[in-house]
């Protein structure tokens, strides 16, 4: 009898260990914090441009990362840890905050606007290269404030569709979120050839 | 930590095969220790001192609390804790062959500092949360208990004190000297985690109950 019962917790602990135990203390809020970089990536060359940056492409995409801090909890989910191999996972974050404007401005004159004035309007935005949305519809697609968090937030593009004149420029990216935070990055000169 | 603990208390209980019984009326004054708190996450110390009368005594207690290793805190992302308290407290005693039973009420006041750092806070009423990089958490608990329990007698000098009560506490939770905040409105903690009850500030009263273990010696 004994020896049945011994068989039967361990067949027990094998099916324990092999679907899990489930992971506790995820996280409870996501919030972007900041731009973390903004890149300057060159579609037809299919590289990001380094300093000094200079192109002669018609198009240049200015890929925006942003800083999320994840927080509630303080035992801490850590993606690739082990916690990934469970079978339970904890519930997604919620966004704390959510972005309600995007400015990008330019040091130079360009297409057809003065310096420093915002050119959201002109461009298009978006996850990849050939989905791009207007500035008012893409900020529609971010999850807003207690929405699941989304990896839509951690990077989007930024298309300079219209290869301007010849010059070189540096943007300047101004993330606005509900709270009245202003994340602001520039990037590196670029000289359009 | 435990060994030390388990010591002391063999050590009483060794001292107990001559106990007598001898009425605290006559060595009026105690001296009272409460070593069971060092076993707490974050270790405390409580020494206090009782007035005996015939059926009543009169007794307050300071505690002192601090991590001292706070690598190992278990509630705490990081930092140092200091924690002071103050108790005052009444009792009516009933007399046995061994010790005394006793009720009675007490009130007191405590404050514990906490360094946190990369860490968020919640105001509940305001409805908004903190990210912070570094601050200080301030815990200020005024409760008043009511409780009973048994003082058993070890020789003429000692004596162990068992006690638990029951009671309310106002406890008020507040941050300072928070650096770089970065303030979220409308979030509410998803979830109430009594473990994380140092990341909601406010102030609000729930019962609550207590329990300790005094070592007494006569003077």
């Amino acid at each position: 009898m004994k020896r049945k019962q011994g068989w039967f917790f361990l067949m027990l602990l094998t099916i324990v260990l092999t679907i899990g135990v489930p992971s506790c203390g995820g996280e409870d809020y996501a919030a972007v914090r900041d731009i973390r970089q903004v890149i300057i990536f060159d579609p037809e060359l299919h590289q990001p441009l380094i300093s000094p940056a200079s192109t002669s492409s018609d198009t240049l995409l200015l890929i925006i990362s942003t800083e999320i801090d994840f927080f509630s909890y303080h035992e801490a989910y850590v993606p690739g840890t082990m916690s990934e191999a469970w079978a339970f996972r904890p519930a997604n974050a919620w966004m704390a905050n959510e972005i309600t404007d995007i400015r990008v401005f330019c040091d130079q004159p360009i297409y057809g606007q003065p310096a420093h004035h915002n050119l959201a309007d002109q461009l298009t935005f978006g996850n990849a290269f050939d989905f791009q949305l207007s500035l008012g519809m893409f900020l529609e697609s971010l999850p807003d404030i207690r929405d699941d968090y989304d990896f839509a937030i951690r990077d989007f593009q930024i298309s300079l569709n219209t290869k301007p004149e010849k010059g070189t420029y540096i943007f300047t990216i101004e993330m606005e979120d509900n709270n009245g935070h202003v994340f602001v990055a520039n990037t590196i000169p670029v000289e359009w050839l | 930590m435990k060994r030390n603990l388990l010591f002391l208390i063999s050590l009483f209980t060794g001292l107990s095969l001559n106990a007598q019984d001898k009425r605290a009326f006559h060595q009026p004054f105690q001296i009272k220790v409460e070593p069971l708190e060092l076993g707490y996450d974050y270790s405390r110390i409580g020494i206090g001192i009782e007035k005996k009368f015939m059926a009543h005594s009169l007794w307050t207690s300071f505690h002192y609390g601090t991590n001292l290793d706070y690598s190992q805190a278990r509630d705490s992302p990081s930092g140092h804790f200091e924690y002071y308290e103050v108790e005052l407290g009444a009792k009516r005693i009933l007399y046995s062959d061994y010790g005394e039973y006793f009720f009675g009420g007490n009130v007191g006041f405590d404050k514990g500092k906490r360094y946190v750092d990369d860490d968020v806070y919640y105001d509940i009423d305001g409805k908004f949360a903190v990210l912070l990089e570094n601050a200080y958490n301030y815990r200020t608990r005024l409760s008043l208990f009511l409780e009973n329990g048994y003082e058993f007698y070890i020789g003429k000098r000692f004596s162990i004190e068992t006690s638990a009560g029951l009671g309310l506490r106002s406890v008020q939770n507040y941050y300072s000297y928070v650096t770089n905040p970065f303030r979220l409105n409308n979030i509410e903690p998803r979830e109430y985690r009594k473990k994380s009850q140092q990341k909601y500030v406010g102030q609000w009263i729930k019962v609550a109950v207590t329990g300790g273990l005094k070592l007494g010696w006569r003077i």
